[in-house]
Protein backbone atom coordinates (compact mmCIF):
# COMPACT_ATOMS: atom_id res chain seq x y z
CA UNK A 1 0.00 0.00 0.00
CA UNK A 2 2.57 2.76 0.72
CA UNK A 3 4.53 1.21 -1.86
CA UNK A 4 1.65 2.24 -4.18
CA UNK A 5 1.44 5.37 -2.51
CA UNK A 6 4.92 6.27 -2.75
CA UNK A 7 4.97 5.08 -6.96
CA UNK A 8 1.99 7.82 -7.04
CA UNK A 9 3.36 10.63 -5.30
CA UNK A 10 6.78 9.64 -7.64
CA UNK A 11 4.86 9.83 -10.66
CA UNK A 12 3.44 13.05 -9.91
CA UNK A 13 6.79 14.53 -9.47
CA UNK A 14 7.40 13.13 -12.99
CA UNK A 15 6.98 14.76 -16.37
CA UNK A 16 6.21 13.07 -19.45
CA UNK A 17 7.56 13.38 -22.42
CA UNK A 18 4.86 14.69 -25.22
CA UNK A 19 4.33 13.96 -28.80
CA UNK A 20 5.66 17.48 -29.83
CA UNK A 21 8.87 17.22 -27.48
CA UNK A 22 9.91 13.50 -28.55
CA UNK A 23 9.43 14.71 -32.39
CA UNK A 24 11.94 17.99 -31.10
CA UNK A 25 14.35 15.32 -29.73
CA UNK A 26 14.43 13.02 -32.41
CA UNK A 27 15.53 15.70 -34.80
CA UNK A 28 17.82 16.94 -32.08
CA UNK A 29 19.25 13.47 -31.82
CA UNK A 30 19.53 13.46 -36.16
CA UNK A 31 21.74 16.52 -36.18
CA UNK A 32 23.93 15.51 -32.95
CA UNK A 33 24.58 12.18 -34.92
CA UNK A 34 26.16 13.64 -38.05
CA UNK A 35 27.73 16.12 -35.96
CA UNK A 36 29.43 13.55 -33.49
CA UNK A 37 29.85 11.31 -36.78
CA UNK A 38 31.96 14.43 -38.77
CA UNK A 39 33.61 15.14 -36.01
CA UNK A 40 34.80 11.50 -35.34
CA UNK A 41 36.09 11.20 -39.10
CA UNK A 42 37.81 15.11 -39.01
CA UNK A 43 39.71 14.42 -35.51
CA UNK A 44 40.87 10.76 -36.70
CA UNK A 45 42.17 12.59 -40.00
CA UNK A 46 43.70 15.31 -37.55
CA UNK A 47 45.23 12.83 -35.19
CA UNK A 48 47.06 10.64 -38.46
CA UNK A 49 48.06 14.02 -39.87
CA UNK A 50 49.52 14.80 -36.28
CA UNK A 51 51.31 11.17 -35.43
CA UNK A 52 52.38 10.96 -39.29
CA UNK A 53 54.14 14.68 -39.24
CA UNK A 54 55.86 14.13 -35.72
CA UNK A 55 57.71 11.83 -36.70
CA UNK A 56 59.21 13.75 -39.70
CA UNK A 57 59.42 16.92 -37.83
CA UNK A 58 61.08 15.30 -34.75
CA UNK A 59 63.64 13.59 -36.83
CA UNK A 60 64.00 17.17 -38.77
CA UNK A 61 64.49 19.16 -35.03
CA UNK A 62 66.82 16.57 -33.81
CA UNK A 63 69.27 16.95 -37.02
CA UNK A 64 69.11 20.60 -36.65
CA UNK A 65 68.99 21.04 -32.59
CA UNK A 66 70.14 17.74 -31.24
CA UNK A 67 68.10 16.24 -28.30
CA UNK A 68 66.56 19.00 -26.85
CA UNK A 69 64.80 20.26 -30.04
CA UNK A 70 63.70 16.76 -30.15
CA UNK A 71 61.92 16.92 -26.47
CA UNK A 72 60.28 19.87 -26.89
CA UNK A 73 58.64 18.62 -30.05
CA UNK A 74 57.52 15.76 -27.95
CA UNK A 75 56.05 17.90 -25.52
CA UNK A 76 54.45 19.83 -28.42
CA UNK A 77 53.05 16.56 -29.74
CA UNK A 78 51.88 14.98 -26.31
CA UNK A 79 49.95 18.61 -25.29
CA UNK A 80 48.04 18.00 -29.26
CA UNK A 81 47.40 14.53 -28.53
CA UNK A 82 45.82 15.22 -25.27
CA UNK A 83 43.83 17.80 -26.64
CA UNK A 84 42.99 15.49 -29.23
CA UNK A 85 41.92 12.42 -27.02
CA UNK A 86 39.50 15.43 -24.90
CA UNK A 87 38.22 16.29 -27.97
CA UNK A 88 37.04 12.67 -29.18
CA UNK A 89 35.65 11.66 -25.98
CA UNK A 90 33.56 15.13 -26.24
CA UNK A 91 32.29 13.97 -29.83
CA UNK A 92 31.87 10.39 -28.75
CA UNK A 93 29.92 11.84 -25.77
CA UNK A 94 27.68 13.66 -28.37
CA UNK A 95 27.77 10.44 -30.33
CA UNK A 96 26.29 8.25 -27.36
CA UNK A 97 23.44 11.03 -27.02
CA UNK A 98 22.18 10.13 -30.13
CA UNK A 99 22.06 6.60 -29.87
CA UNK A 100 20.71 6.09 -26.28
CA UNK A 101 18.27 9.20 -26.70
CA UNK A 102 16.97 7.64 -29.57
CA UNK A 103 16.94 3.95 -28.61
CA UNK A 104 14.85 5.37 -25.57
CA UNK A 105 12.64 6.46 -27.63
CA UNK A 106 12.16 3.66 -30.26
CA UNK A 107 11.75 1.27 -27.46
CA UNK A 108 10.63 3.23 -24.77
CA UNK A 109 13.28 2.56 -22.63
CA UNK A 110 13.29 5.12 -19.52
CA UNK A 111 17.32 3.82 -18.91
CA UNK A 112 18.53 4.10 -22.18
CA UNK A 113 16.52 7.92 -22.20
CA UNK A 114 18.32 8.84 -18.38
CA UNK A 115 21.24 7.33 -20.25
CA UNK A 116 21.55 9.56 -23.48
CA UNK A 117 20.66 12.64 -21.40
CA UNK A 118 23.47 11.95 -18.86
CA UNK A 119 25.81 11.57 -22.36
CA UNK A 120 24.82 15.13 -23.03
CA UNK A 121 25.46 16.36 -19.54
CA UNK A 122 28.92 15.05 -19.73
CA UNK A 123 29.57 16.77 -23.09
CA UNK A 124 28.18 19.98 -21.58
CA UNK A 125 30.29 19.60 -18.75
CA UNK A 126 33.44 19.84 -20.57
CA UNK A 127 32.60 22.17 -22.83
CA UNK A 128 32.02 24.10 -20.38
CA UNK A 129 35.21 23.84 -19.04
CA UNK A 130 36.88 24.21 -22.43
CA UNK A 131 34.60 27.66 -22.65
CA UNK A 132 36.28 28.64 -19.14
CA UNK A 133 39.60 27.99 -20.20
CA UNK A 134 38.50 29.58 -23.72
CA UNK A 135 37.62 32.89 -21.68
CA UNK A 136 40.11 33.43 -19.43
CA UNK A 137 42.93 32.99 -22.65
CA UNK A 138 40.49 35.53 -24.57
CA UNK A 139 40.75 37.85 -21.75
CA UNK A 140 44.34 37.16 -21.16
CA UNK A 141 45.09 38.00 -24.59
CA UNK A 142 42.97 40.97 -25.43
CA UNK A 143 44.74 42.76 -22.03
CA UNK A 144 47.83 42.25 -23.47
CA UNK A 145 46.34 43.62 -26.98
CA UNK A 146 45.28 46.09 -25.24
CA UNK A 147 48.63 47.21 -23.03
CA UNK B 1 -20.09 8.57 -33.51
CA UNK B 2 -19.76 6.33 -36.38
CA UNK B 3 -18.39 8.75 -38.49
CA UNK B 4 -15.60 9.72 -36.26
CA UNK B 5 -12.72 8.98 -37.77
CA UNK B 6 -9.83 6.40 -36.11
CA UNK B 7 -6.77 7.65 -35.32
CA UNK B 8 -3.71 6.09 -37.75
CA UNK B 9 -2.38 3.55 -36.32
CA UNK B 10 1.03 4.98 -36.56
CA UNK B 11 -0.07 8.69 -35.28
CA UNK B 12 -1.28 6.21 -32.32
CA UNK B 13 1.69 4.43 -31.30
CA UNK B 14 3.89 7.16 -31.57
CA UNK B 15 1.62 9.24 -29.32
CA UNK B 16 1.63 6.14 -27.08
CA UNK B 17 5.31 5.93 -27.32
CA UNK B 18 6.20 9.37 -26.05
CA UNK B 19 3.75 9.46 -23.19
CA UNK B 20 5.61 6.09 -21.55
CA UNK B 21 8.85 7.87 -21.37
CA UNK B 22 8.75 10.60 -18.75
CA UNK B 23 11.75 12.89 -17.07
CA UNK B 24 12.23 11.07 -13.79
CA UNK B 25 13.97 12.21 -10.71
CA UNK B 26 17.54 10.85 -11.95
CA UNK B 27 16.21 12.78 -15.33
CA UNK B 28 15.07 15.88 -13.71
CA UNK B 29 18.30 16.12 -11.96
CA UNK B 30 20.49 15.35 -15.14
CA UNK B 31 18.64 18.59 -16.96
CA UNK B 32 19.14 20.58 -14.23
CA UNK B 33 23.32 19.76 -14.39
CA UNK B 34 22.44 20.40 -18.30
CA UNK B 35 20.93 23.66 -18.22
CA UNK B 36 23.66 24.54 -15.87
CA UNK B 37 26.74 23.93 -17.93
CA UNK B 38 24.56 24.51 -21.20
CA UNK B 39 24.34 28.79 -19.23
CA UNK B 40 27.69 28.69 -18.36
CA UNK B 41 28.85 27.57 -22.43
CA UNK B 42 27.14 30.40 -23.32
CA UNK B 43 27.71 32.71 -21.01
CA UNK B 44 31.26 32.23 -21.30
CA UNK B 45 31.43 32.70 -24.67
CA UNK B 46 29.18 36.01 -24.72
CA UNK B 47 31.74 37.86 -22.56
CA UNK B 48 34.93 35.85 -24.78
CA UNK B 49 33.03 37.44 -27.95
CA UNK B 50 33.19 40.66 -25.99
CA UNK B 51 36.64 40.72 -25.04
CA UNK B 52 37.89 39.48 -28.91
CA UNK B 53 35.80 42.18 -30.84
CA UNK B 54 37.18 44.82 -28.01
CA UNK B 55 40.63 43.70 -28.43
CA UNK B 56 39.96 43.69 -32.14
CA UNK B 57 38.59 46.84 -32.61
CA UNK B 58 41.33 48.75 -29.76
CA UNK B 59 44.16 46.54 -29.65
CA UNK B 60 47.57 47.63 -30.61
CA UNK B 61 48.03 46.32 -34.64
CA UNK B 62 51.24 43.81 -34.31
CA UNK B 63 53.94 44.93 -36.44
CA UNK B 64 57.39 43.91 -36.81
CA UNK B 65 59.81 47.00 -36.08
CA UNK B 66 60.47 46.97 -40.00
CA UNK B 67 56.64 47.73 -41.09
CA UNK B 68 55.63 51.18 -40.59
CA UNK B 69 52.57 50.96 -38.14
CA UNK B 70 50.88 53.12 -40.51
CA UNK B 71 51.51 50.90 -43.69
CA UNK B 72 48.95 49.38 -46.01
CA UNK B 73 49.79 45.48 -44.87
CA UNK B 74 49.21 46.60 -41.41
CA UNK B 75 46.09 48.50 -41.78
CA UNK B 76 44.77 45.61 -44.07
CA UNK B 77 45.63 43.31 -41.64
CA UNK B 78 43.70 45.27 -39.14
CA UNK B 79 40.53 45.47 -41.22
CA UNK B 80 40.40 41.82 -41.57
CA UNK B 81 41.12 40.97 -37.99
CA UNK B 82 38.06 43.40 -37.26
CA UNK B 83 36.07 41.51 -39.94
CA UNK B 84 36.96 38.17 -38.84
CA UNK B 85 35.85 38.96 -34.86
CA UNK B 86 32.50 40.50 -36.50
CA UNK B 87 31.79 37.42 -38.26
CA UNK B 88 33.17 35.40 -34.99
CA UNK B 89 30.39 37.54 -32.76
CA UNK B 90 27.52 37.07 -35.18
CA UNK B 91 28.05 33.81 -36.16
CA UNK B 92 28.86 32.28 -32.13
CA UNK B 93 26.13 34.78 -31.18
CA UNK B 94 23.48 33.08 -33.08
CA UNK B 95 24.45 29.41 -31.72
CA UNK B 96 24.93 30.54 -28.83
CA UNK B 97 21.92 32.72 -28.30
CA UNK B 98 19.92 29.28 -28.52
CA UNK B 99 21.95 27.15 -26.59
CA UNK B 100 21.11 30.02 -23.80
CA UNK B 101 17.38 29.61 -24.98
CA UNK B 102 17.77 26.10 -23.82
CA UNK B 103 19.37 26.46 -20.95
CA UNK B 104 16.70 29.05 -19.37
CA UNK B 105 13.94 26.79 -21.34
CA UNK B 106 14.50 23.59 -19.17
CA UNK B 107 15.80 25.60 -16.20
CA UNK B 108 12.58 26.89 -15.95
CA UNK B 109 10.77 23.98 -16.94
CA UNK B 110 12.19 21.84 -14.56
CA UNK B 111 11.69 24.25 -11.36
CA UNK B 112 7.71 24.46 -12.77
CA UNK B 113 7.34 21.05 -13.79
CA UNK B 114 6.15 22.59 -17.12
CA UNK B 115 6.35 19.97 -20.09
CA UNK B 116 5.92 22.34 -22.31
CA UNK B 117 8.62 24.72 -21.26
CA UNK B 118 11.20 22.02 -21.35
CA UNK B 119 9.91 20.95 -24.74
CA UNK B 120 10.85 24.80 -26.18
CA UNK B 121 14.22 24.45 -24.50
CA UNK B 122 14.29 21.04 -26.61
CA UNK B 123 13.78 22.99 -29.62
CA UNK B 124 16.00 25.77 -29.14
CA UNK B 125 18.48 22.44 -28.41
CA UNK B 126 17.20 21.12 -31.61
CA UNK B 127 17.99 25.06 -33.85
CA UNK B 128 21.21 24.97 -31.61
CA UNK B 129 22.26 21.55 -33.34
CA UNK B 130 21.24 22.54 -36.74
CA UNK B 131 23.09 25.40 -36.96
CA UNK B 132 26.48 23.46 -36.17
CA UNK B 133 25.35 21.03 -38.32
CA UNK B 134 24.60 23.66 -41.52
CA UNK B 135 28.00 25.59 -40.62
CA UNK B 136 29.52 22.06 -40.64
CA UNK B 137 28.37 20.99 -44.53
CA UNK B 138 29.27 24.77 -45.72
CA UNK B 139 32.31 24.07 -44.35
CA UNK B 140 33.10 20.90 -45.47
CA UNK B 141 31.70 21.89 -49.08
CA UNK B 142 34.08 25.06 -48.99
CA UNK B 143 37.35 22.53 -47.99
CA UNK B 144 36.00 20.28 -51.11
CA UNK B 145 36.43 23.13 -53.96
CA UNK B 146 39.41 24.37 -52.16
CA UNK B 147 40.77 20.90 -52.73
CA UNK B 148 39.26 20.08 -55.75
CA UNK B 149 41.31 24.09 -57.43
CA UNK B 150 44.37 22.73 -55.87
CA UNK B 151 44.14 19.31 -57.78
CA UNK B 152 42.67 21.11 -60.69
CA UNK B 153 45.99 23.78 -60.57
CA UNK B 154 48.27 20.53 -60.32
CA UNK B 155 47.04 18.92 -63.23
CA UNK B 156 47.53 21.59 -64.86
CA UNK B 157 51.01 22.08 -64.64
Amino acid sequence: MDNTKSQQQTELLEMHLDYDGGNTLQETVRWSKFLAIVGMIGLGIYLLVVLVGASFIGALVQQTYGLEGAGLVGLVIAVIIFVLAVLIFVVVMLYRFSVFTRRGIDTQDQVSFNRGLKSLKTYFLINGIIGILYLLLTIFSTVIALI
Amino acid sequence: MENQIPPSSETGTDLDNFFNLSFDMVGLDTLRQLSLWAKIISVCAFIGYAFSLAGALFGHPRSSGFIDEQSSAVTGSRISNILGAFLVVIVGGAINYFLYRFAVGIDRGVSSMDALKVNEGFNSLRIYFKILGIILIIVLAILVIAILIELAGLAGR
